[in-house]
């Protein structure tokens, strides 16, 4: 199976560039030729990339994409590429020619330095067919493939939000789940490394490297942890990282070169569709780069002034239009989706603004969103307390005058407790029973969080719903609060109006003595938050779009709790005061550190040569244009997206600093400056790989194992295979499933389809009544899986909670990764 | 003839170059495998505990409950 999936992936690879070659023969005929053969075959196999994802992206968004018109696609274009057979072969000859030349060039211990990089990409390879996924990836980046691939269509239940990134590295994932299976769609990521690392040898080829330098280059590439994980786990990083290096390479050739200038806006487009991040990286680079090129222009040829604005003028064009001709297709997609061609509005609402930077040091009281309905605050007295122990609750109603979706509702409050222990207030959004009082049900599974606040003065407190609650006009709907805390002088003061009702569409309510107890004329302080952000949004219950009609419409049977026991740990730089540090230890941070979460590191080798970058000498123009764009993109992305820790972010633009410390350190071997120096280097280089092939030297093991058929590929697969492959087998359709946790990719897509994920702060208000089990009964699930994924995690509290005698709850499966219990009410 | 300038440079990026890989390599509780595979766990936990001094609080969780 392996190997037909190495054969796939390889046919569809070649399908990729000969689509490139031809389009860069047709369009661009006489610059065509004048190219060094490797980076036209490089830009010709990217540009196929580029150009299919789209294709595909369009296709599926006809609810179109199918094996019949995947493979017709493929064989037309087989068909038109063999107009450029002889010049791919020729390329070829090329190509093999340089590198023989070059091969002789080195002396043999950079022969076995080459060797053994060489090994390690195989072992890579092998990596990328038969390792498991990462958690990501098994929750989100492989899922979306997997249900595409099945459908054929977009499918939009929790999945809508996570569709408002770009989809590029997906869409070939797609199609090769579609001819092949997964380990097709992940081998596909080892060839876009090897084009990375064909372009980063290119740019090392611009600033005068010789071989030893080449050498050099894939020494570092290959053994940076942020590069290579994502050659085999199945996250798409590589993608924006190959595309941006392709747009700087052609960002140094533009100077009145319109082939030079057409690829560099397709690619920094493409990029951009991969990866968001890039266009705060590499478009930045790119414009000084521009400008630098058409100043030096006129400083050159300071007469003909018109000419030169006349080039600025033709060529900026050239470059805008040529990004959004790549960006198009994910604009339908936007425009489709979310009603707003230039959306990632929900991500981006998600993650509270486009930057976060590092002099940011406190956040906003109140959210920066619109407010739909509020209070106003007038003759302001204390309400009543709110503490377990009053046995009092307290509720607000309010009207929307047109249907929205409200993301946040403000409380205005103070801790009742001089030494803070009136533990939380829980907040839900009700509906009305009919007699204006709450009904007691939640109005959507969200609609219940909870606030924690140590102030003894009155301030504003907020919970947010997220996804978003879906409210209708002309509907009373009521905020009810409640304390958790027993004990005396606990509990939290509601801010009241005191002497008239400020809020016409609604009153306050308090229960007391097993009843409601209207008050029609005062009200609680509050306001309620809709996301216009977020217009677009599809919700996770079946009220999907009747507009289009190709998204997948299915009725919701699994739901996925998002588990932030470990998510709070492994991602702290989402709290603000944290920024700063994140700051000042990310330049070490990029070789060294492996900070929680940060995945992976540029090689230790970038950290030890770091010396030669400031002991190399002379350099060329193209080693300073090369580095400002580095600098550029890096400085940037420190200061206004420090929050952010993730070198893979800013792939493409870290990965240009790596030709410019091989340079230094060629230098030492050309200039012969210190033999103690060379075998320090040359050690460094061997004990490093030596390093990485010893701890992978499993993968070629279990390759072997595979083939011989002595193991199954399922048992290589991540964690979560056996449980969710249990549910599978076991469980009927239509049957209610709680996953407490967010790793779906095992389940059948037709599962998968009916899944949609949610905080899990709904289940926390029960569970901290010791009603968690009652909850899971109350809604029908059936079975729940619970995903070990930290001991720390509410599912953990809710799998050891006393289950009540009225409900039958059985463990069915257990392995080391997840326990399945089936829920049965008596 | 040896110039003094350049041993001198010379000899400090070597130093620089030992520096770095002992504290990546040896006290590799800093970084992730595969060197951090190749490294005692003894001294991975007291690395762990040197870098949790200069971590943010909530980091320092994270350390202790990953390992």
């Amino acid at each position: 199976m392996i190997i037909i999936s190495v054969i796939y992936t390889t046919g569809y690879a070649l399908i990729n560039l000969l689509l490139g070659l031809v389009l860069l023969k047709f369009c661009f005929r006489k610059n065509y030729l004048k190219q060094p053969a490797s980076i036209m075959i490089i830009t010709g196999f990217l540009l196929g990339q580029g150009v299919l994802a789209s294709l595909w992206l369009i296709l599926v968004i006809a609810g179109m994409l199918k094996f019949k018109l995947v493979m017709i696609i493929s064989v037309l274009i087989l068909i038109t590429g063999l107009f450029i057979w002889s010049e791919l072969v020729e390329f070829v000859k090329i190509i093999l020619v340089s590198l023989t030349k070059q091969l002789k060039e080195l002396t043999w211990i950079w022969k076995f330095i080459l060797f053994l990089i060489m090994v390690l990409i195989l072992y890579f390879a092998i990596g990328s067919l038969i390792l498991p996924l990462h958690p990501d990836a098994e929750g989100f980046y492989m899922v979306l493939p997997k249900v595409l691939a099945y459908t054929g269509k977009l499918f939009c239940q929790s999945s809508c939000p996570d569709f408002s990134v770009g989809l590029l590295g997906e869409m070939h994932s797609a199609v090769l789940m579609i001819i092949s299976d997964l380990s097709a769609a992940k081998f596909f990521v080892w060839f876009d490394a090897l084009a990375t690392a064909g372009l980063l040898i290119s740019l090392g080829t611009q600033i005068g490297l010789k071989a030893r330098g080449k050498v050099i280059i894939l020494a570092l590439l290959f053994t940076s942890r942020t590069f290579v994980n994502y050659i085999y786990n199945g996250k798409p990083d590589i993608y924006g990282a190959v595309f941006g290096l392709a747009a700087y390479y052609w960002t140094l050739k533009m100077k009145g070169n319109r082939l030079a200038q057409i690829l560099t806006g397709l690619f920094t487009g493409f990029a951009v569709v991969a990866k968001l991040s890039n266009i705060l990286v590499i478009v930045p680079g790119i414009f000084i780069m521009f400008c630098w090129i058409y100043w030096d222009e006129f400083k050159n040829n300071r007469k003909n002034i018109k000419s030169i604005i006349q080039s600025v003028f033709l060529s900026g064009l050239t470059i805008i239009l040529s990004f959004g001709l790549a960006f198009s297709s994910n604009m339908v997609k936007n425009k489709i989706l979310f009603n707003d061609p230039f959306s990632s509005s929900y991500s981006l609402n998600q993650s509270g603004s486009w930057s976060n930077p590092v002099w940011q040091k406190d956040k906003k009281d109140l959210p920066n969103m619109p407010v739909t309905a509020e209070s106003t605050q007038e003759n302001e007295i204390d309400g009543a307390v709110v503490g377990k122990d009053t046995n009092l609750i307290i509720a607000q109603s309010f009207r929307l005058d047109k249907p929205d979706y409200v993301s946040a509702v403000s409380l205005y409050l103070k801790n009742n407790s001089a030494i803070d222990n009136s533990g939380q207030l829980t907040v839900k959004i009700e509906s009305d029973n009919g007699k204006d009082e709450p009904s007691g049900n939640l109005v959507d599974l969200n609609a219940i969080k909870s606030i924690r606040s140590y102030n003894n003065t009155y301030q504003w407190e907020t919970v947010n719903f997220d996804p978003p609650l879906i409210l209708y006009s002309d509907t009373l709907y009521w905020i009810v609060a409640e304390g958790t805390k027993s004990g005396e002088d606990t509990g939290y003061i509601l801010g009241t109006d005191g002497n008239s009702s400020t809020y016409t569409k609604g009153f306050k309510a308090v229960f007391t003595n097993g009843m409601w107890d209207r008050d029609l004329d005062t009200d609680l302080y509050f306001k309620v938050y809709t996301d216009k952000g977020i217009e677009g949004y599809l919700p996770p219950d079946g009220r999907i779009s009747s507009k289009f009609s190709n998204f997948v419409k299915t009725k919701m049977h699994f739901t996925l709790v998002i588990d932030y026991a470990k998510t709070k740990l492994a991602l702290p730089w989402l709290i603000v005061k944290n920024t700063f540090f994140i700051f000042y230890t990310s330049p070490l941070a990029f070789t060294l550190w492996n900070r929680p979460g940060q995945d992976g590191t540029l090689s230790i080798l970038v950290l030890i040569f770091l010396p030669f970058f400031f002991w190399r000498g002379q350099v060329n123009l193209v080693y300073r244009q090369i580095l400002i764009m580095a600098l550029t993109g890096v400085i940037l992305w420190l200061l206004i997206r420090s929050d952010v820790i993730h070198p893979r972010y800013i792939l493409a633009t870290l990965l240009l600093f790596l030709p410019i410390i091989a340079y230094g350190i060629e230098k030492v071997f050309v200039e012969k400056k210190s033999l103690v120096l060379q075998f320090a280097i040359i050690g460094a280089i061997l004990t490093v790989l030596g390093c990485f092939i010893v701890t992978l030297s499993y993968l070629p093991k279990d390759f072997f194992q595979l083939t011989a058929h002595r193991i199954k590929m399922t048992d290589l697969a991540g964690n979560n295979y056996d449980s969710l492959n249990y549910i599978n087998k076991n469980v009927p359709v239509d049957t209610q499933v709680l996953i407490m946790g967010v790793f779906p990719y095992y389940l059948k897509p037709e599962f998968i389809l009916t899944t949609y994920t949610v905080d899990w702060t709904n289940l926390y208000g029960a569970i901290q009544y010791g009603e968690g089990w009652s909850f899971v009964a109350q809604y029908n699930y059936k079975y729940v899986v619970f995903q070990k994924i930290n001991p720390m995690s509410i599912g953990k509290v809710l799998e050891n909670s006393l289950k009540p005698d009225r409900i039958k709850v059985e463990k069915v499966y257990s392995d080391p990764y997840a326990d399945i219990y089936s829920v049965e009410k008596k | 003839m040896i110039k003094f300038k350049e041993f001198t440079i010379g000899l400090l990026i070597f130093l620089w170059m030992i520096a770095s890989f002992l504290v990546w390599w040896v006290l590799s509780g800093l970084v992730e495998p595969p060197s951090g595979n190749l490294v005692p766990p003894k001294i991975r936990q007291i690395t762990r505990q040197a870098e949790a001094l200069i971590y943010p609080y909530v980091w320092r969780q994270y350390i202790f409950t990953t390992e």
